[in-house]
């Protein structure tokens, strides 16, 4: 707050020149001002009102700024743990008018299927080494087929990264990643998986990338979504890669409701899969009452309510994350004593970050190299 | 004469070192360490041009089928010694442990803290030591294992690596998985010949796995495993034809070489032997005066118990 509170001497000092101060500061320091587990965010404009939008669950959802009074400053103080890692918009209004905009003073930006928001960096979260594409990594090979879907009647893309590596001839794990497009996209799947197999921190893998169709009902506890993996595109990746027969070589991912696809699958096919990456996982249930949220979470709630009452059914190790400001972390920690009181092999890890692929990013690493530990120990070319 | 590279994968050296060294007569290849690609040679042949192949990887495959109570006493006598492996690991963590508690310890009397540091660090090196006995005393219970040769089949194979080193014009240990790379080549005696080799003055080569197979201590390292585990452990002896060197391929990669504490600790606790750490275009060979670099500077360095990281010194033409 050093930095802050200096700068609130000097405009009362010299409140006449509050707004050149202020631009000074941003120029020097950027927004939001990071210092002692509080963040200061700042923005000049001739707005009714401005708030903080945010998706932290815990703090109220939109905090309103204060006015330096005089000027066109506006600036807020929230107090985040270190670590952190916030994504947000400022609402502003303006002529009556409600927008939603990014920050212009912040340069970090977070992508995601909707667009993009601002970034609130903590001190201690720094982006990993390991998402920075390495000129040593060799490149894989990404591609693409489709599927003739007999389950679903239709026909699905799906893409295929196979590593540098690669040879027809040889046995491969499986990897099956739900959402795969976003995970490329927004996650730079592609370069993380080069550096893991490179580092040999992964064991070389064919990783198959898909989409739902109509992805929220297809991934939430859908009965078809299962079979469509099971009778289609297992069998379609048969034919064209050597895969190995074995459950402990096959995995499947996914965030959110691609989670809940993940597992859900697996728990129909108990055996079939014995590595489950399973990422802020919409694991809602209920102990007593209704679930509180759209019928689209009906068919969910009630597979995680019967999924509670015998966890280790899968036969899958599991490794599963969730961020501490997503509303879902209770659930997800609520899983974390089942499982091990079930005696599965189960990794659970916590960030201080959203529902958001950067989120999900981060927790790579660990996630594949749980699932598919190279022998990095070993391993000096 | 053996000379250590750094990783070969890209930008390699090999080439340019075995133009200075002016070889003559076949290059032998040991690739064991590439375990189930061992024969796949093609980017290797197309650098130095054909070369006369052990493939020790494949040759232990076909032991069960040839001695199959050899084969069974050998994976034994190798579950014994990763289940040992566990213990230390435990034992060894928890001594590091105490070593850094004691780093942190903020006292008025720092002197008595260094005297706990050293003593404390003793211990690691002692569990380090009681190590590489405890293995030893595995494979005393298995001495079947040492007349292995017997086996007309496995004796055979012992005498194709004993010929092919015998007229080799250089030898090249390529790197990989570093304990299969070790076994296989201890399994079909290759440290022989090897060494003979090198007493006649044929050049040996040897990079990554390759290079540490050489030492007396094979030293596991990796600071920032994604599991957390982050000590180096003893992996077991090496073939002991690089004296005094404890060799650390990728070591930027793979070591935290900005934190002084830890190169530090390394140091210490591998030390009299140099850590030399082995990067991109590393070419170190020993000499009267210890090691030497003759590659560029940076590619190979000597990690210094003050934590420093320091150039290996170049060696004077």
């Amino acid at each position: 707050m050093t930095r802050v509170l200096d700068l609130l001497k000097q405009i009362e000092a010299d409140p006449a020149h509050t707004t050149h101060l202020v631009e000074h500061f941003l120029e020097r320091f950027g927004s939001p001002v990071v210092q002692e587990g509080t963040a200061t965010f700042f923005l000049r404009g001739p707005y009714e009102s401005v708030a903080l939008v945010h998706w932290v669950f815990g703090l109220e959802s939109r905090i309103p700024f204060s006015r330096l009074p005089g000027t066109d400053v506006w600036s807020l103080s929230v107090e985040l743990p270190e670590h952190a890692r916030v994504e947000y918009k400022f609402e502003v209004i303006l002529n009556g008018h409600r927008h939603w905009i990014k920050d212009p003073n912040n340069p970090h930006l977070a992508f995601d299927p909707f667009g993009a928001n601002s970034v609130c960096r903590m001190t201690g979260y720094e982006d990993p080494s390991w998402v920075e594409p390495d000129e040593d990594a060799r490149r894989g090979t990404l591609d693409g087929f489709t599927v003739n879907s007999t389950v679903f009647g239709d026909q699905r893309d799906v893409r295929i990264w196979v590593p540098h590596e690669y040879k027809a001839h040889k046995e491969y794990r499986l990897l099956v990643v739900h959402d795969g497009d976003d995970y490329l996209r927004f996650t730079g799947l592609q370069t993380i998986l080069e550096n893991l197999v490179h580092r040999h921190e992964m064991m070389p893998v064919v990783v198959a990338l898909i989409n739902g169709v109509s992805r929220n009902e297809e991934f939430g506890a859908n009965p078809l979504h299962p079979r469509y993996i099971m009778e289609d595109l297992v069998p379609a990746l048969e034919k064209r890669h050597r895969l190995s027969p074995d459950p402990r070589d096959r995995g499947l991912m996914g965030a959110s409701f691609g989670g809940v696809a993940s597992l859900w699958t697996a728990w129909n096919y108990p055996g079939a899969w014995g590595q489950l990456v399973l990422q802020s996982g919409s694991f809602v249930f209920t102990d007593i009452g209704h679930h509180g949220r759209s019928p689209l979470w009906d068919p969910v709630v009630a597979f995680v309510n019967e999924f509670r009452q015998d966890p280790g059914r899968t036969g899958a190790r599991v490794f599963q994350s969730c961020g501490v400001f997503e509303s879902l972390i209770t659930y997800n920690r609520s899983l974390v004593p089942l499982l091990r009181d079930a005696g599965v092999d189960h990794k659970f890890v916590e960030s201080r970050d959203g529902h958001n692929w950067i989120g999900w990013r981060d927790r790579l690493r660990e996630g594949l190299t749980f699932a598919f530990p190279g022998h990095l120990w070993m391993t000096y070319d | 004469m053996l000379h250590l590279l750094g990783p070969q994968r890209r930008d390699p050296n090999l080439v340019e070192v075995l133009d200075h060294l002016g070889v003559s007569g076949p290059l032998v290849a040991i690739t064991a360490g590439w375990r189930h690609d061992e024969d796949e040679l093609g980017p290797l042949e197309a650098a130095v041009g054909k070369v006369s192949h052990l493939p020790l990887y494949r040759w232990f495959d076909e032991v069960p089928d040839q001695a199959p109570d050899i084969a069974k006493l050998y994976k034994e006598r190798q579950s014994r010694i990763v289940r040992f492996k566990e213990l230390y690991r435990l034992r060894m963590s928890m001594g590091l442990d105490t070593v850094r508690a004691l780093v942190r310890t903020k006292s008025a009397e720092p002197g008595l803290v260094e005297q706990q540091i050293q003593s404390a660090s003793e211990v690691v090196r002692g569990i380090d030591r009681e190590a590489l006995a405890a293995v030893d005393a595995v494979r005393a219970d298995y001495s079947r294992l040492v007349q292995r040769f017997e086996c007309p089949a496995i004796a055979a194979r012992r005498d194709e690596v004993d010929a092919a080193i015998e007229d080799a014009g250089a030898i090249l240990v390529a790197g990989g998985h570093v304990a299969v790379l070790r076994n296989r080549m201890l399994f079909f005696g290759a440290e022989h010949p090897i060494r003979r080799a090198m007493e006649r003055g044929v050049p040996v080569l040897a990079w990554g796995a390759g290079a540490m197979v050489m030492t007396r201590r094979i030293v596991l390292f990796y600071d920032d495993a994604p599991d957390g585990s982050a000590d180096a452990e003893i992996l077991d002896h090496g073939l002991g034809l690089a004296p005094d060197l404890v060799a650390l391929p990728h070591a930027r990669e793979r070591l935290r070489l900005g934190d002084a504490a830890r190169v530090s600790a390394l140091a210490r606790r591998f030390g009299p032997d140099a850590c030399i750490a082995l990067e991109k275009g590393a070419w170190i060979r020993h000499t009267s005066a210890g090691w030497r670099s003759r590659g560029p500077a940076g590619s190979a360095s000597l990690l210094l118990a003050d934590g420093r990281v320091d150039d290996v010194p170049r060696e004077v033409a």
